[in-house]
């Protein structure tokens, strides 16, 4: 079940990365920064005004779909042009600065949001218990998950970001505004990563590099799902969430980490299209 | 020869320092700012040269220098030798990962060589016998050239570093003219076309890829004997592998005197933020917005771009 909880996180940080990836042909290396942003303006709503992190939920996410929107206007859309290095090492320069920015406003140290639920757990068999924040976590990711997928197929902007995803010319033809889509699709991505951050955020310490521990992962269920690829990457996210419980309560906590990655290079090898052919189809 | 005389002989003529000053500070810089140089260098044969982009090349450092401190430390093999092993073991586990990825294409394996140096991190985090988050502390020695240790005048390491980084710089002059050079150059500009011609891509990604992560090995067994100290965070952390690709950027991707440029002017700069304002984190933001700003103004590179524009114009016209 925790497999199940942490994955269904893992699916929404990846949503967002592979949205991006699909529509502006970007890697986002920053994009676990945001996760670890996401969490620290979380924090700060809670230390200082007493917001409740699931009140705080849409605020994160209004504000960092803000952030990225204006992010890929000033940062992505001069270097969209150029070779893949120079897009990658953009996201990384990003990265490194966020990252370390962290350090120097807030130090290195663990951080935590301590809500009236945050030690709960429901009981549900005789040894069967659960930790009520991941199910919250769940549950949120799942309907953000939903929601987003409805937006996707229902809405003008949600066609409008998948029509630029495969054919961004054709659709500039048609009429589609393609850099406000570019622009919305990077601020949707950047407000998913944030919000799986202010969910994670009442179980898991909060930390200037908690970045990274989560992007190695979203990259691998990105690409499992197959880059580009929604309903994959969300699959795939609760794939490994599973796969690494089971690998840490069954073998190894040391290995939580290596056994994805095994599974990753094998999917890189066979498949690398992807786990999950399913395409997003209306 | 062209360009690379000239970064011979500027490295040659830099021997001279050690008999001009005995400060630590200005050895221990030059020596970080030859050792990026060497890392770089090695860096620019696969992903410059090749077009093959790894953020991961921390890893081959980790495996190297974890290789030579071990060899050392419990069996007593002297880094001479332990480096050379280090070298094999980074080049052994470059193949393991190209063998899957190379076969695809663009971000595959650049998301490939981060998983995994990320990877390979954490489990030395873990793992008992790498001395997880303690690492391995040399115990320390007189100064002796087997047990390549040196206390009372840090100026052996600095020669040492010197002539690695000589031999890399001749090695990277000599890839780039010779017809294996060409043919990595072909398939950094069109895998499809260079395969056309006969070219096996995945042969010479494969070989490239080999000898970038066996140089860089030999470089991390280098740190480590320099620090005498290892430990996963500090040598295989994500900024490490920017740290090691920056100077080739900042120099000029794919030349042979692109990443010596680069680190001659990225190591004294962060050196100097990182002394004159007591912060192990400011350099590294100034870094990342260095390379932020270089990315989207000049992607070819300062120095390259500096030539372009000003130096090769006037030659043209002599």
């Amino acid at each position: 079940m925790t497999g199940l909880f942490t994955g269904a996180v893992y699916s929404l940080v990846s949503i967002g990365l592979t949205i991006i990836f699909g529509t502006i042909r970007i890697v986002n290396f920053a994009h676990g920064e945001m996760l670890m942003l996401g969490m620290y303006l979380t924090f700060f709503l809670w230390s200082i005004l007493g917001i409740d992190p699931l009140v705080a939920l849409p605020i994160v996410f209004a504000v960092f779909f803000t952030a990225g929107y204006i992010l890929q206007s000033t940062l992505i859309r001069p270097i969209q042009k150029h070779p893949i290095h120079a897009q990658m090492l953009m996201t990384l320069g990003l990265l490194l600065v966020l990252q370390n920015g962290a350090v120097l406003a807030w130090t290195a140290d663990f951080r935590r949001v301590h809500t009236p639920y945050t030690d709960l757990t429901i009981r549900l068999g005789q040894d069967l218990f659960i930790d009520f924040p991941r199910m919250v976590a769940f549950l949120a990711s799942l309907i953000m998950s939903l929601g987003l997928y409805i937006f996707l197929t229902k809405t003008y902007w949600g066609v409008a970001i998948r029509a630029v995803g495969q054919d961004s010319e054709t659709a500039e033809i048609l009429g589609v505004d393609v850099k406000r889509v570019y622009a919305l699709t990077f601020g949707l991505g950047t407000a998913c990563a944030a919000a799986a951050g202010t969910l994670i955020s009442t179980y898991f310490p909060i930390y200037p590099y908690v970045g990274t521990t989560y992007i190695v992962m979203a990259f691998i269920v990105a690409v499992m799902g197959g880059l580009g690829n929604f309903l994959g990457a969300f699959l795939a996210g609760l794939v490994i969430g599973v796969v690494e419980t089971l690998v840490a309560f069954g073998v190894s906590p040391l290995l939580r980490q290596t056994i994805p990655l095994v599974i990753f290079l094998l999917v890189l090898f066979f498949k690398p299209e992807g786990l999950f052919m399913i395409r997003l189809r209306k | 020869m062209g360009p690379t005389v000239y970064v011979v002989a500027f490295l040659l003529s830099l021997s001279v320092i050690p008999m001009l000053t005995e400060s630590h500070v200005v050895i221990d810089v030059l020596f970080f700012t030859l050792l990026y140089a060497f890392l770089s260098t090695a860096w620019n044969i696969q992903s410059g040269f090749c077009g093959q982009y790894s953020v991961g090349h921390a890893a081959f450092l980790g495996i190297g220098a974890y290789t030579t401190a071990i060899l050392y430390t419990r069996l007593g093999i002297s880094p001479w030798l332990g480096l050379w092993v280090g070298a094999g073991m980074a080049a052994l586990f470059a193949l393991a990962i190209g063998f899957p990825t190379f076969r695809l294409r663009g971000y595959y394996y650049i998301l490939a060589t981060l998983a995994v140096a990320e990877v390979l991190r954490t489990f030395f985090l873990a793992w008992d016998f790498t001395g997880r988050s303690l690492g391995i502390a040399y115990p320390l020695t007189e100064d002796s050239f087997w047990d390549l240790q040196f206390h009372t005048s840090r100026a052996p390491y600095f020669y040492i570093m010197l002539a690695f980084l000589i031999c890399s710089v001749l090695i990277s002059h000599w890839i780039r003219y010779s017809k294996f050079g060409l043919n990595l150059l072909s398939i950094r500009e069109d895998e499809d076309a260079a395969q056309s011609l006969g070219i096996n891509p995945f042969r010479h990604k494969m070989a490239a890829t080999a000898l970038s992560a066996g140089l860089t090995g030999i470089g991390g067994a280098l740190l480590a004997q320099f620090n005498l100290f290892i430990e996963p965070d500090t040598l295989m952390s994500l900024h490490v592998s920017a740290d090691i690709l920056l100077p080739s950027l900042v120099g000029g991707i794919g030349t042979v005197w692109g990443p010596v440029a680069g680190s001659f002017i990225l190591q004294p700069l962060s050196w100097i933020l990182r002394l004159g304002l007591g912060s192990d984190v400011i350099h590294i933001i100034i870094r990342g917005i260095l390379l932020m700003v270089i990315v989207a103004i000049i992607p070819r590179g300062v120095v390259a771009t500096v030539i372009e524009r000003y130096v090769r114009p006037r030659l043209i016209k002599r």
